[in-house]
């Protein structure tokens, strides 16, 4: 049904932008566009296991505004990535092997202008889902994360949104396939979420978010339901700023609390930041004890020029599950853009 | 022979590859929205004009003005056109300088003729910024074209609100926005000649 309902918005919209696009005198391709390939090289030490892996990835990223003579239509990105992994143990669910080697589109969606003054727009493809943080702050390819991975199992899907700016700050509310990144042929599972953001100042804002999902189970045939309420503020002062995410659900019966704090800092020009986050997951089903992992991260970034971005963390664990043992690991990155 | 799927692809890609720099990633990219229509209130839409601001660009400013751009800020940048339906009301173009606690990113608002109009912080650590917005400081700058700006700095003709005249943070704030005023005006008139004329040719007809 919501599979049935996706597509019927994408024949409308499509339809919509021939008519819109037939009014307007067309462009070269190459107006209003940027490119940009990206690569990168990371490098991962786990002291537990005295074992080293590395991902290296190699990428284009497009930017696209059409515009016509009374204004923007619409915005594509494109972002393309082929990522190969070497001994990554633990791999991440969207691989299939230590050594996988993987085409991975990250954001890939069109986002057309449909009310005056950005009131109404409507993006279509795959994006970031609308919850906490991660809105507002891009973490693709990058060791920075915030709470999305971990608490909704993951931070992309391919639908469609709703989205807006106003004076008072913005929306999007999405209606997405529950894929993650891959699009499969599975169309038992949706996400409908949504965050609605308050500017305070200059560089403060508070979000509030929803999230409510029909899952696929990781490890089995079934299916799951999931849902979610986050609140997100951020606010500077001076050099520093803080930022915090904090979410409570369910998935099926299983409660869960979710919580994020960080501190960061950063020199005048801005070339260098280090941060500081501490991360808490907890859950509880009827009759059992809350159970909780803490983790912290220590993390620096430096970008001394257009092309160059160097970064490393350290990840250490200070709480795990049950049945779990406790990691720490020190990751470095260089990633070179042009 | 095993095939390197991953390398050969990277070295293929490579040496077909011939563009510009930019360190941060594209979905990153945000619009000034709102402050395209804080800053032009009648307007409807706005048309944006992705340009590179080049080195030709900042001899420019070199040229006209003893400060100039600073290397990080060339590449693609982008002019917004302020639209009422199909007409330009003004440019809106932001520029970052470095202030005492971060960037300052500074939403500036210019007619056809690139005279100041209005300007907005879109992003700001400092509180000299509150001070500065909520201050006079403004019409010391609006309707002022490039080269009233140069005279009012060289001269030094001109006299900052007292709140703002009283606070040292303030001053020099005050006077990082003169002079970012006449960069991205200079800068705008450089990158973007043959829009603007297309724009006063248009607007006159």
């Amino acid at each position: 049904m919501i599979n049935k309902l996706l597509c019927s918005l994408v024949f409308v919209l499509l339809s919509f932008q021939a008519f819109a696009f037939d009014s307007v005198s067309w462009q070269k391709l190459n107006e209003n566009l940027r490119l940009s390939l990206d690569l990168s090289v990371r490098g991962q030490y786990h002291f537990r296991t005295n074992q080293l892996s590395n991902i290296n990835t190699i990428g284009i990223d497009m930017h696209k505004v059409f515009s016509g003579e009374n204004g923007d239509i619409g915005t594509l990105i494109f972002q393309g990535y082929l990522t190969k992994l070497v001994n990554v143990k633990p791999f991440p669910a969207i691989y299939n092997r230590k050594d996988d080697l993987k085409f991975v589109c990250r954001i890939c969606n069109f986002n057309l202008n449909i009310l005056d003054k950005n009131l109404l727009n409507v993006r279509i493809g795959h994006y970031e889902l609308p919850f906490g943080l991660e809105y507002n702050i891009d973490t693709n390819g990058t060791f920075r994360q915030f709470s999305n991975g971990r608490t909704l199992g993951g931070k992309l899907d391919w639908g469609v949104t709703a989205n807006g700016k106003t004076t008072w700050g913005g929306y999007e509310i999405s209606l997405s396939r529950g894929s993650g990144v891959d699009w499969t042929d599975n169309y038992s599972t949706y996400i409908v979420s949504g965050r609605v953001e308050r500017s305070l100042s200059y560089d403060s804002f508070i979000g509030l978010s929803f999230y409510q999902g029909h899952l696929r189970a990781a490890k089995s045939d079934g299916y799951f339901d999931r849902t979610r309420i986050g609140l997100d503020a951020s606010t500077p002062l001076g050099p520093f700023t803080f930022l915090t995410e904090f979410s409570v659900g369910k998935d099926d019966g299983k409660e869960i609390i979710s919580a994020l704090f960080e501190i960061d800092v950063h020199n005048p020009n801005e070339k260098l930041l280090a941060y500081f986050q501490l991360a808490t997951l907890s859950h509880h089903l009827d009759h059992q004890d809350w159970d909780s992992m803490i983790q912290s991260f220590l993390g620096l970034k430096f970008t001394p020029d257009n092309h160059w971005t160097i970064s490393a963390q350290w990840r250490q664990d200070l709480d795990v599950f049950d049945n779990s043992q406790r990691g720490s690991v020190m990751e470095a990155q260089l990633r070179y853009r042009f | 022979m095993k095939l390197k799927i991953f390398p050969v692809i990277t070295l293929i890609i490579l040496s077909l590859w011939g563009s510009h720099a930019h360190s941060v990633a594209f979905c990153a990219l945000r619009d000034p929205v709102q402050n395209i229509y804080k800053l032009f209130p009648n307007a409807t839409s706005y048309r944006s004009i992705v340009h590179e601001v080049n080195q030709s660009s900042q001899q420019h400013v070199k040229n006209s003005v003893p400060f100039s751009i600073h290397k990080d800020e060339l590449g693609q940048h982008t002019l917004y056109v302020a639209m009422q339906e199909n007409k330009a009301l003004g440019f809106v173009h932001s520029r970052s300088e470095v202030g005492l606690w971060g960037l300052i990113e500074i939403v500036w608002a210019f007619d056809l003729h690139l005279n100041v109009v209005n300007f907005n912080f879109q992003r700001c650590r400092e509180s000299s910024c509150d001070l500065i917005q909520s201050s006079d400081f403004v019409q010391l700058l609006k309707g002022k074209s490039v080269n009233e700006l140069k005279s009012m700095i060289e001269k030094e003709d001109y006299t900052l609100p007292d709140e703002l005249a009283n606070n040292e943070d303030a001053r020099t704030l005050a006077k990082t926005l003169m002079r970012s005023a006449i960069k991205t005006a200079l800068v705008t008139e450089h990158s973007w000649r043959d829009e603007i004329q297309s724009l006063l040719q248009n607007n006159q007809q």
